[in-house]
C-alpha cells in the first residue's frame, strides 16, 4: 500500500510537471503549428506520377498482382523526393507539399476530375492545384487507370450486380472500398521492434521453406517475395531521408539544428531497417513506416493504436537513465502530432455535404486495460494527452480509455483537456467494449488490447484487417422502404421487396415485419456489394506492405486482402438510429395502440411533409415516446433495433470469412443523408438532419443528460462491436463554474458504470457557435466534435454547423 | 402485348433535351479553338453518353469520336455511361460540372455505367465552361 502511495505520488508529480508546460515552452512546435494552419491544401502529384510511370515502363502484370503491386510500391518508395521542412524533429512527408492530398488513381481519385479547374476557387475548402498536375492527371494518369481503377475493374471482371447499381444511388448504403484500404490499425510494433531487415529476412526464410509447386505454394512464394520487395522499398525511403538530413546538415549554419539533422541522419541510417532502441528512434521508425504505408493505402483512418503502451519501454529506458526528460519527450510528441497533419483527404463539392471538415482521422489510443487485465495508464498517457491539449489540432484523433480501476487522476486530466479543447479526447469504456469484441470472437487478451480507429471504431490493435468503415447503412431508408412498399419516396423507384404500405398495416407487428424484410434486403445487398469490391481489391490491389505490419499474414503466407490477418471483420456504420427509434415508437403508440391517428392519415401527413397536418405533426413531436429520456418504451425499441441490425448481418460472412461488426457513428452523414429523407413519423420534416451517431434526436431528450446517457447505456454492447458516437454538448460557461467539472466526471462515471460504451463532447456556448457561423476567423480554429471525428467549426458545411448548434445542451 | 408509346408531352420534352444536346455539342466543338486543353481532350478522349427518359424508351446520345462531339438520336446505341432523366428539367446547361455528382446523389438523375466516363464528361464540360462567359472562376486558359 505504501509502495502504491509512493508511486502515485511520484506519478502525480510527473503529471503535475507535464501539465505545467505551456505551448510557449516549445517555440519550435508552436511555429510549426502556425505554418501548418496557414498552409493551403494542395493536390499531390508525385506518387501518382511515379506509379503511372512505373506501369507505363514495366507493364501492368495481370498474372502476378502481388509482385506487380510490390514492385511498383518499391519504385515509388525509392524515388519519392525526401522533403524535410525547417525545424522538424520527426521527418518523412506523405506528399511533396506541406499539406496535401495523396491521390490514388487506382481507387477513386478521378472523382475530383470535373472540379480540377475550379478547386482553387471553391468557397468551401479551396485546394491548390498546379497546371502540371491538372495536365498530368487529365491526359495521362486518369486515362491510364481508366480500366485499372477498382470500380471499373470489378465491373469488367464480375459484371454489374444489382447491389452495385443500388450503391450507386448513394442513399441506401455506401461501401468504402472504392476509396481504398483504410480504417485499421497496423501493428507498427513489428517495424519498431524487428526492423525491416529482419522482416525481409524472415520473409525470405519462409519463402525458401515453401514446398511444392501447386497454385497455393506459388502464391505463398509470391507473397513472401512481395514482402521482401516492399521491405527494400521502406528501407530505401529511410536511407533517402537520411541522405537528405546529411545534405541539409552540411549547409546548416545554426549549430544546434546541424546537430539535430546529424542525429536524424544517424537515426534514419538505422531505423526502420533495424530495431529501434531510443524513444526518438521508435517514433521515427513508426512514422517513416506510416508514410510508406500511406503510399500503398489511402489514408482514411489508418490509425496508430496504443502508442502510450508500445512506446513506453523506449521512453522508460532513457528516462530512467536520465537521457530523456519529460520536456524533450513532449516536444517529440508535439512534432509527431504535427506530422500527422501533413495530409488530408480531398473531397469533391458533392461530398462536402457528406464528409465536410473531416481530416484523415488517424487515431491514437491512450490508457485502458493491458492484455493481462491491469491498468495501463502511464506517464506517456499523460504526455500524449497534454500534447493534444497544447496543440488543439483536429489531427490526430486522440481517444482515451477507461475501466473500473482507472486512476482518478486520469479522469480528471482527460476531462480537463475535454474542457480545454472543447472537443477532444473522446472517452471509451473498456467494461463495454471488451465484452463487445469478445462477443464477435476476439480472445480476451486481444479484446483488452483494442485501439480506436478513425472516428470511434474499436478493434484489436495490429491484428485485424478490419475495414471498420466498410459499409455505411442508412437506417432511415429502411423505414421509408417499409412504409412505402419498397419504393424510395424521393425517386419514386421500386427498390426493396413489396412489403405493403403504411396505410394498409393494421398492427405494429405488420410494420415491424416489413421493416425487418427491408433491413434484410439492404443488409444482403450491402454485403454482396462489399464482397464485389473485396474480390476486386484482392486481385487489383493486394497490400504486401500493410500485410507485413499486421499480425497474421506473415505466418499464413497470405495477403491481408485474402484473409491473412488474425481477425478479418468488416465494419458497418449505421445512420439514423434515434430518428428511426422515435418514428417506430410514435407509430406504435399513436397509430397502432392509442389509434389517435389512422395509418392512412399518418401516411398522408408524411407524404405532405406535415403541411396541412399540423395537429399530427405536433402529436408526433410531443406525444410519441422519445429515445434519450430513460423511457422504457422508446429505449426498448432502440434495443430491438440494434439487435435487429446485428441479427441482419450475423449470418453473413465477408469475402475474407470474417463477421460484421455493427456501430452507430455517422461522421456528417446524418446531415447529408437527412437531405434525402422524407418526413418521418417522429415529426422530423423532409430534408432535416437526422440525429448523429447513437445520440438522441436534438431536442428530444428533455429529462437532462443523465436520462439521455441512461437510454444510450441500455444499448447492448455485443450489438455495438463497431462502437458508437455518443455526442453531448455542454455550454462552456456552465463548465467554467466551480465544481462543474466534477459533476461532469460523476456523469461520465455513472454512464460507464451502467456499461455505456462511449461519450464525446462539444464544449461551447451556443452564442459562440452562432457567432462563429458568421465569422470565419473565429470559426477556423474552433474545435468541435462532429459524429466521431474532431473538426474545425469553420470547415463544416452550414447544415452541419447548424446541427451542432441545435444539439441538445446538457445543463449539468 | 405491344409496349405503350410515350405520351406526346413526354416526347416533346425529350425532343427539347435533344435540341439542348445538339446546341451543346456544336458549342463545344466551336470552343476548342479557344482552349488548347479542350482541343486536346476532344482529340484524345472518346465516349458515348446516353441521356434517356425515366422509362428508358426515349434516348439521345452524345458521341465523342474522331475529335468531334455530336448529339444523335439512336436508342439502340451502346453507351459507356447513362443518365436517366426522371424529370428532364432537373439537368440543364445551368448544372455546373462540379455539381454533376450532387445531382446524382440527390437521386434526381439516375446513372449507370463506367464512372470514368462520368468524370471525363465532367472535365470536358468544365473545360468548355471556362471558354464561356458563364465559366465563373476557373484556372485560366494557358496564355489568356
Amino acid at each position: 500500500m505504501a509502495e502504491t502511495a509512493k508511486l502515485d505520488s511520484f506519478e502525480a508529480r510527473q503529471v503535475g510537471e507535464i501539465f505545467g508546460f505551456k505551448l510557449e515552452d516549445f517555440p519550435r512546435p508552436a511555429r510549426m503549428k502556425n505554418e501548418m494552419l496557414q498552409a493551403r491544401q494542395t493536390i499531390a502529384l508525385e506518387r501518382s506520377k511515379l506509379l503511372t510511370g512505373y506501369f507505363e515502363k514495366n507493364g501492368f502484370d495481370l498474372e502476378r498482382p502481388l509482385l506487380r503491386q510490390a514492385s511498383s510500391l518499391k519504385y515509388i518508395l525509392e524515388n519519392l523526393t525526401p522533403i524535410i521542412f525547417p525545424d522538424e524533429l520527426i521527418v518523412g512527408s506523405a506528399t511533396e507539399h506541406r499539406h496535401a492530398a495523396v491521390m490514388f488513381p487506382e481507387f477513386q481519385a478521378a472523382v475530383i476530375w470535373p472540379e480540377m479547374l475550379t478547386l482553387p476557387f471553391r468557397k468551401s475548402h479551396p485546394v491548390s492545384v498546379s497546371k502540371e498536375a491538372i495536365e498530368e492527371f487529365s491526359f495521362r494518369i486518369f486515362p491510364f487507370f481508366k480500366d485499372r481503377n477498382i470500380h471499373q475493374w470489378g465491373k469488367t471482371h464480375y459484371g454489374y450486380p444489382e447491389s452495385l447499381k443500388l450503391m450507386e444511388k448513394f442513399v441506401f448504403y455506401l461501401i468504402a472500398h472504392p476509396n481504398g484500404v483504410s480504417h485499421l490499425i497496423p501493428d507498427y510494433r513489428i517495424a519498431i521492434r524487428l526492423g525491416f531487415n529482419r522482416i525481409r529476412q524472415s520473409a525470405r526464410e519462409k519463402r525458401e521453406q515453401v514446398r511444392g509447386n501447386d497454385q497455393e505454394a506459388k502464391r505463398k512464394r509470391e507473397f513472401y517475395e512481395a514482402i521482401e520487395l516492399v521491405s527494400d522499398g521502406v528501407m530505401a525511403l529511410a536511407k533517402n531521408y537520411a541522405r537528405k538530413c546529411a545534405e541539409l546538415a552540411g549547409s546548416e549554419p545554426e549549430p544546434k539544428r546541424k546537430e539535430e539533422l546529424l542525429t536524424l541522419y544517424r537515426i534514419l541510417q538505422k531505423v526502420p531497417a533495424e530495431p529501434a532502441e531510443t524513444f526518438w528512434e521508435a517514433m521515427e521508425s513508426m512514422w517513416i513506416t506510416h508514410v510508406a504505408v500511406l503510399q500503398e493505402n489511402s489514408d482514411l483512418a489508418v490509425s496508430f493504436g496504443r502508442m502510450d503502451q508500445f512506446l513506453l519501454p523506449y521512453f522508460m529506458r532513457e528516462f530512467e537513465q536520465g537521457k530523456l526528460d519529460l520536456k524533450r519527450a513532449l516536444e517529440l510528441i508535439l512534432c509527431l502530432y504535427l506530422k500527422t497533419n501533413d495530409h488530408t483527404p480531398l473531397v469533391p463539392s458533392a461530398g462536402e455535404s457528406l464528409f465536410s471538415g473531416s481530416a484523415t482521422n488517424q487515431s491514437i489510443t491512450l490508457s485502458g486495460l493491458t492484455p493481462e487485465g491491469n491498468d495501463g495508464t502511464n506517464v506517456l498517457s499523460y504526455l500524449f494527452l497534454r500534447a493534444l491539449d497544447l496543440l488543439k489540432l483536429r489531427e490526430p484523433n486522440v481517444d482515451c480509455r477507461f475501466h473500473n480501476n482507472s486512476p482518478e487522476l486520469w479522469y480528471q486530466k482527460c476531462l480537463g483537456v475535454v474542457k480545454s479543447t472543447g472537443a477532444a479526447p473522446a472517452l471509451y469504456n473498456d467494461e463495454a467494449i471488451v465484452p463487445a469484441l469478445e462477443a464477435k470472437g476476439a480472445k480476451l487478451p486481444d479484446a483488452r488490447d483494442y485501439g480506436v480507429i478513425g472516428c470511434v471504431e474499436t478493434t484489436v490493435q495490429g491484428k485485424v484487417y478490419g475495414m471498420t468503415g466498410s459499409i455505411l447503412l442508412n437506417l432511415a431508408t429502411v423505414l421509408e422502404l417499409a412504409m412505402y412498399n419498397g419504393v424510395f419516396p424521393l425517386s419514386g423507384q421500386q427498390v426493396g421487396p413489396k412489403t405493403g404500405l403504411l396505410k394498409d398495416f393494421s398492427s405494429f407487428d405488420e410494420l415491424w415485419k416489413a421493416f425487418l424484410a427491408q433491413l434484410k434486403f439492404l443488409a444482403g445487398m450491402s454485403v454482396d456489394c462489399e464482397t464485389f469490391y473485396e474480390k476486386a481489391h484482392a486481385e487489383l490491389h493486394p497490400i504486401p506492405l500493410l500485410s507485413a505490419v499486421l499480425d497474421g499474414p506473415m505466418e499464413k503466407g497470405r495477403d491481408a486482402t485474402v484473409g491473412g490477418a488474425t481477425y478479418n471483420s468488416s465494419g458497418v456504420w449505421v445512420v439514423g438510429l434515434a430518428d428511426v427509434t422515435d418514428s417506430l415508437a410514435a407509430l406504435k403508440r399513436l397509430v397502432f395502440e392509442e389509434k389517435r391517428v389512422s395509418p392512412q392519415e399518418m401516411a398522408e401527413a408524411l407524404a405532405a411533409d406535415f403541411k396541412g397536418f399540423e395537429k399530427i405533426h405536433v402529436m408526433c413531436g410531443n406525444r410519441g415516446p422519445k429515445y434519450g429520456n430513460d423511457d422504457a418504451e422508446a429505449d426498448e425499441i432502440a434495443v430491438k433495433l440494434v439487435q435487429a441490425v446485428d441479427d441482419a448481418y450475423k449470418p453473413c460472412r465477408n469475402f475474407r470469412g470474417g463477421p460484421y461488426h455493427i456501430g452507430y457513428w455517422t461522421m456528417t452523414m446524418h446531415t447529408g443523408y437527412g437531405r434525402l429523407i422524407s418526413a418521418l413519423p417522429n415529426g422530423r420534416r423532409k430534408g432535416a438532419a437526422l440525429a448523429s451517431g447513437a445520440t438522441p434526436v436534438s431536442g428530444a431528450a428533455r429529462k437532462g443528460p443523465s436520462a439521455a446517457l441512461s437510454s444510450t447505456a441500455k444499448l447492448p454492447p455485443p450489438c455495438l462491436a463497431n462502437s458508437i458516437a455518443n455526442n453531448h454538448k455542454i455550454p462552456a460557461s456552465i463548465l467554467n463554474e466551480p465544481g462543474k467539472l466534477q459533476v461532469l466526471e460523476q456523469l461520465v462515471k455513472g454512464f460507464f458504470k451502467k456499461r455505456g460504451m462511449q461519450v464525446q463532447f462539444v464544449i461551447a456556448d451556443k452564442s459562440l457557435l452562432v457567432e462563429a457561423m458568421n465569422n470565419p476567423d473565429l470559426a477556423k480554429d474552433l474545435l468541435v466534435r462532429v459524429s466521431g471525428y474532431t473538426a474545425y467549426f469553420g470547415d463544416l458545411n452550414k447544415e452541419m454547423q447548424q446541427e451542432i448548434i441545435n444539439r441538445t445542451e446538457d445543463i449539468i | 402485348m405491344a409496349e405503350s408509346r410515350p405520351s406526346l408531352r413526354k416526347r416533346l420534352r425529350f425532343r427539347a433535351v435533344g435540341q439542348g444536346l445538339k446546341v451543346l455539342a456544336w458549342s463545344v466543338n466551336r470552343a476548342r479553338t479557344r482552349d488548347p486543353w479542350l482541343s486536346r481532350a476532344l482529340n484524345q478522349f472518346g465516349g458515348v453518353w446516353r441521356f434517356e427518359s425515366g422509362d428508358g424508351k426515349l434516348a439521345w446520345h452524345l458521341v465523342l469520336e474522331n475529335g468531334r462531339l455530336t448529339a444523335v438520336k439512336d436508342p439502340g446505341r451502346p453507351a459507356q455511361f447513362t443518365f436517366t432523366l426522371y424529370n428532364p428539367s432537373d439537368i440543364s446547361l445551368r448544372v455546373r460540372p462540379e455539381h454533376i455528382l450532387e445531382v446524382i446523389i440527390a437521386n434526381k438523375v439516375g446513372q449507370s455505367g463506367d464512372l470514368y466516363y462520368l468524370y471525363q464528361f465532367g472535365f470536358i464540360m468544365s473545360l468548355f465552361r471556362r471558354t464561356t462567359r458563364f465559366g465563373g472562376k476557373s484556372i485560366p486558359i494557358e496564355g489568356s
